[in-house]
């Protein structure tokens, strides 16, 4: 019973009620935490869930900004509306494969996934499996995987729930969710749509003299409908049936610099999403079987409108379909195994109309996994895999992965984990066949990597979790584009460098109670020392440099009180000094990007009726104003404000 | 209690992540010494390119000049310098302007915006220069005593295909005025400055991109011939020699299939022999029947990138860009190729001004 009034709390404390996470759901999510089961099958496996407070307080946000504030993961973003990669533990962004029910999100034609089009709403789970803890569900991940889900409320006939969200810089976001339906059959409907003028002023360093600007060319909107039918057989036998469209179009904004002739750059994206999902929970061996389409359209262009020149108008269309068939057998109460097999195939076409030039490549790709989970003892669980994969007329048969699991102390929720493994990467499409500099004759990325994890948790559910980690990964062959080697003018892909990875993540929440008040705080940090461990020529400065854009130490804080009905929130960021160069220069000050602060306040009263909760939320995001840069000369917004309204009625 | 211990140990963690700010970059006059302005062009879409100075007597280089003087950025891909006695003029391509500096304190001055893509300026008078430009399709006219753009020359072959023609080095032999049309064409522009006005043109290989002048009045011009898969196909780089007066091409001189890609072109001041970046550094002889069999200075695992001839001595510097993403190494050879000096500038080193 108190569980069930802390979860309603919580709910109604932060949680924009239209947001809708549903009941069930958010019992689920809190049902792990709060008990703090251990998942056989994630024993000895680094797995960061943003709990549930953080999802819905991150709920009309897009997955870069949930990422970066509740993970220890570093976010890239090119600003507001623009395109975001996750660099997991200092690696490329193409390093971290982001999974929609299974279903591998990532560009294969550029290799990584653009975390600014993923928007929170439209997920009701989300975890992160770190470094070779990512072998578990695929390959590829060198850094990390993001895994998103959706799961119906079976327990809810019929639910409706509204968003409505505006601020500075002529912003809004409009998020719709209703779901109907019975005991065996359930439809989830998601809408969103969000635009943004995203003119906010800035002083401009970048020019002669300094002067008051206001960034032009940077409006954009993206707007997205997911359907999910879901039927149930039976309580063990689930089938679901899912379809997401979504489209975008963003303004690219120039650099402070620039002040060349008016320019027209804008990016398309378009996406539709298909996936039929049949899982069996009964029985002596458990599947799940999924088959997922996934078509891409981007158009990119950019003009001088003042001379009607088109510099560039390129097209590129990528589909993509995924199978897979998942088996689970326990064999006892202390062995489980896993099976699966993916079958997976790509096709890309690139054109551009200016160039006349592009490509057009496809790539079938199969995987087997076989995966034994095993309780050796009261406090130990152990696991063992291997993948063997095949792409293109390439074989790799064999990437292992075994880690372990400890319960330290008998009568103390003390555990310590570790795991081992070997992992790739496949070059992208356009590492491979991109005109000029593609380069057919690429090896995949080679890596091998280690983590140790100690995690701890209060006797007391909820009240106090920790963990901090250790991992180190050496990644061979690790692909970047550099100026071709018979010295023409444009870059090519090459295996050139060896990169080490090493650092430490910890990441902690906890809950206190005084009087009628609630405190709820939340943080994470992490140092990430990623080098270069290659160098060509003896003049080459970049040998056991850090990588560029990569902060050695960056970390969250989150700190809510509630009294009541009402709740009041500070988060507060911290990104360390990036180098913009490979040496790691940084006595020429505009090579290097200073560390900042970002710091976020909101207010928020919910009212509660029969069925009905209605909520309002004001929010100051850079309450400090401070002044920052995220990429190298583009400026980001001080100080503005969001208001939010949000009601949700349930039968 | 706890739960304070905990915050203060967090909060003491991300303090401590802070770090000390940068060291600012002091310098004196520069212009009044003898030596070399260095601009380099930075990555593309970082904006930071960069200006540095090489004393050539006192061995001394001094980097982010302009950034220190002026206390601003440079901007996105500095692509190439040119001085007028009055000024100097710095290009800036990706940000579409140009900046004009003091010759001796390097303050700014000015600047000549709204640009497309600006490349080279030619200047044709006290009150005139032109710019090139990748992608406007004309070449802008400005007055270099008050800035203002006079004028535009349109260059637009017409056909439809926006690329073409895409304008880039200039060369003044007699009267006419050659500009070279590098990406995707193949076509060396002839100008009236007189009239502003192209008056004809010259076909030549694939990608046309520097030139100079030699001392028989005839123009060189360094092809790249494009890469394998562009739409016109690829041919091996090119050594071209023009006759201003006829406007026809003389002679092409072919690298060989194994040649390392061309990248810069000069002529010592003797205009006597050519000096090309072509992976390895080649000296040859205007006169010369054939390519040189032989670099005069191997790369060896050095990116030679650019290169800029001494016109007082003869001199040569030639740029590492080392891996494009980091400050890059410049060797300074004598004429017989012994090393004399070796520093450190910005990223990629794209052009010299002797001082």
């Amino acid at each position: 019973m108190r569980r069930f009034f802390y979860f309603l709390f919580w709910f109604g404390l932060i949680g924009l009620p239209a947001a809708g996470q549903s009941l069930r759901d958010t019992v689920h999510i809190r049902e792990v935490q709060v008990l703090g089961r251990r998942r056989v099958e994630e024993a000895g496996l680094t797995v960061t869930r943003p709990d549930s407070l953080a999802m819905v307080s991150g709920m009309t946000t897009d997955l870069s900004q949930l990422i970066s504030q509740y993970t220890p993961v570093f976010i890239k973003s090119y600003g507001r509306g623009s395109a975001a990669t996750a660099n997991f533990r200092g690696t490329a962004a193409s390093h971290t494969q982001v999974v929609w029910n299974g279903m591998n999100l990532n560009s294969p034609m550029r290799g990584s996934a653009d975390l600014s089009l993923l928007p929170v709403f439209f997920v009701d789970e989300a975890f992160l499996l770190h470094g070779g803890s990512s072998l578990t569900e695929g390959s590829g991940a060198l850094g990390g995987s993001i895994h998103l889900g959706n799961k119906p409320d079976w327990t809810t006939r019929k639910a409706v729930a509204a968003v409505a969200e505006r601020g500075s810089f002529n912003s809004g976001k409009y998020l719709g969710r209703w779901q109907l339906g019975g005991s065996r059959f359930k439809s989830v409907s998601r809408i969103y749509y969000e635009d943004s003028d995203n003119h906010f002023p800035f002083y401009n360093v970048g020019v002669i003299p300094y002067r008051h600007d206001t960034l032009e060319n940077a409006g954009y909107y993206k707007a997205g409908i997911l359907q999910e039918f879901y039927f149930r057989f039976s309580e063990e036998k689930i089938s679901a049936l899912r379809g997401w469209y979504q489209q975008s179009h963003r303004n690219l904004p120039q650099l402070m610099s620039y002040e060349g002739s008016d320019r027209e750059e804008y990016q398309n994206d378009d996406h539709f999403r298909a996936q039929f999902e049949l899982k069996n929970y009964g029985g002596p061996v458990q599947y799940q079987f999924f088959s997922g389409a996934n078509f891409t359209r981007l158009h990119y262009f950019r003009q001088s409108p003042d001379l009607k020149f088109v510099n560039d108008d390129s097209n590129s269309r990528e589909n993509s379909f995924s199978n897979r068939l998942k088996l689970q057998r326990k064999f006892s109460s202390k062995i489980m195994a896993t099976a699966s097999l993916d079958v997976n195939y790509h096709q890309v076409e690139v054109t551009s109309r200016v160039r006349e030039t592009g490509y057009d490549a496809s790539r079938l790709e199969t995987g087997l996994l076989l995966n034994v989970q095993m309780k050796a003892g009261e406090r130990l669980a152990l696991f063992a895999l291997s993948r063997a994969e095949s792409y293109d007329s390439r074989l790799i048969p064999f990437i292992p992965a075994v880690g372990a699991e400890w319960q330290v102390f008998p009568a103390l929720p003390l555990f310590l984990k570790t795991n081992l493994s070997r992992n790739y990467h496949k070059p992208s499409l356009n590492d491979l066949y991109w005109l000029p500099g593609g380069n057919p004759d690429l090896l995949p990325e080679d890596g091998i990597s280690a983590d140790w994890a100690l995690t701890h948790e209060s006797k007391t559910p909820g009240t106090w979790k920790q963990e901090l980690s250790f991992f180190i990964s050496k990644i061979n062959n690790w692909i970047i584009w550099q100026p071709a080697s018979n010295g023409a003018y444009y870059w090519e892909a090459a295996n050139v460098k060896e990169v080490l990875s090493r650092g430490l993540e910890y990441r902690f929440s906890g809950k206190a109670a005084w009087q009628k008040w609630v405190f709820h705080f939340s943080g994470n940090y992490a140092y990430t020392r990623t080098t270069n461990q290659h160098a060509v020529s003896s003049v080459d400065q970049s040998r056991g440099r850090q990588l560029i854009y990569i902060p050695k130490h960056s970390g969250n804080l989150h700190l809510t009180a509630a009294f009541q009905r009402w709740s009041l929130q500070y988060d507060l960021g911290y990104t360390g000094r990036r180098y913009t160069q490979s040496s790691n220069e940084w006595t020429h000050f505009e090579s290097v990007l200073n560390p900042f602060w970002l710091s976020t306040a909101s207010l928020q009263k919910q009212w509660e009726f029969p069925a009905l909760t209605v909520s309002a939320k004001v929010m100051a995001d850079n309450l400090l104003g401070a002044d920052y840069q995220r990429i190298l000369w583009r400026p980001m917004p001080g100080r503005n404000y969001l208001f939010t309204l949000g009601f949700s009625w349930k039968k | 209690m706890k739960i304070l211990r905990y915050l203060s140990f967090m909060l003491i963690v991300l303090v401590v992540a802070c770090e000390e700010e940068p060291v600012e970059v002091v310098f004196a006059d520069l212009g009044k010494r003898s030596g070399v302005f260095i601009s380099c062009e930075g990555n593309f879409m970082y904006g930071n390119s960069s200006l540095s100075f090489y004393d050539k007597v006192n061995k001394k280089v001094y980097n982010q000049v302009f950034y220190a003087r002026n206390r601003a950025p440079l901007g996105d891909v500095a692509q190439s310098l040119a001085s007028d006695g009055k000024n100097l003029y710095v290009v800036v391509n990706n940000s579409g302007k140009i900046y004009v500096l003091d010759p001796v304190t390097l303050e700014y001055r000015g600047a000549v915006t709204g640009l497309v893509s600006p490349r080279y300026i030619h200047f044709v008078s006290a009150e005139k220069a032109y710019v090139s430009d990748l992608y406007a399709r004309q070449i802008t006219i400005f007055n270099p005593q008050n800035l203002q753009k006079t004028g535009v020359i349109n260059v637009s072959d017409g056909s439809g295909n926006s690329s073409r023609h895409p304008t880039e080095t200039f060369v003044q032999a007699g009267k006419w005025l050659f500009v070279s049309c590098w990406s995707y064409d193949n076509t060396v522009l002839v100008i009236d400055p007189e009239k502003d006005q192209v008056v004809d043109s010259v076909k030549v290989p694939k990608q046309p991109q520097k030139m100079v002048l030699d001392k028989n009045g005839k123009i060189w011009v360094l092809t790249d011939g494009s890469y394998k898969g562009a739409p016109g196909g690829y041919e091996n780089p090119a050594l071209v020699r023009i006759d201003p007066e006829t406007r026809t091409v003389e002679q092409i001189f072919r690298w060989s299939q194994e040649a390392r890609h061309s990248g810069d072109l000069d002529i010592n001041s003797a205009r006597d022999t050519l000096l090309v970046v072509a992976g390895d550094f080649y000296k040859m002889a205007v006169d010369d029947s054939r390519l040189p069999a032989a670099p005069f200075i191997a790369a060896g695992k050095r990116l030679f990138f650019s290169a800029g001839i001494d016109p007082q001595n003869g001199e040569i510097y030639l740029a590492d860009a080392v891996d494009y993403a980091q400050n890059a190494m410049v060797y300074r050879f004598s004429p017989a190729g012994a090393v004399i000096d070796s520093f450190r500038v910005g990223i990629s080193p794209g052009d010299y001004l002797f001082n």
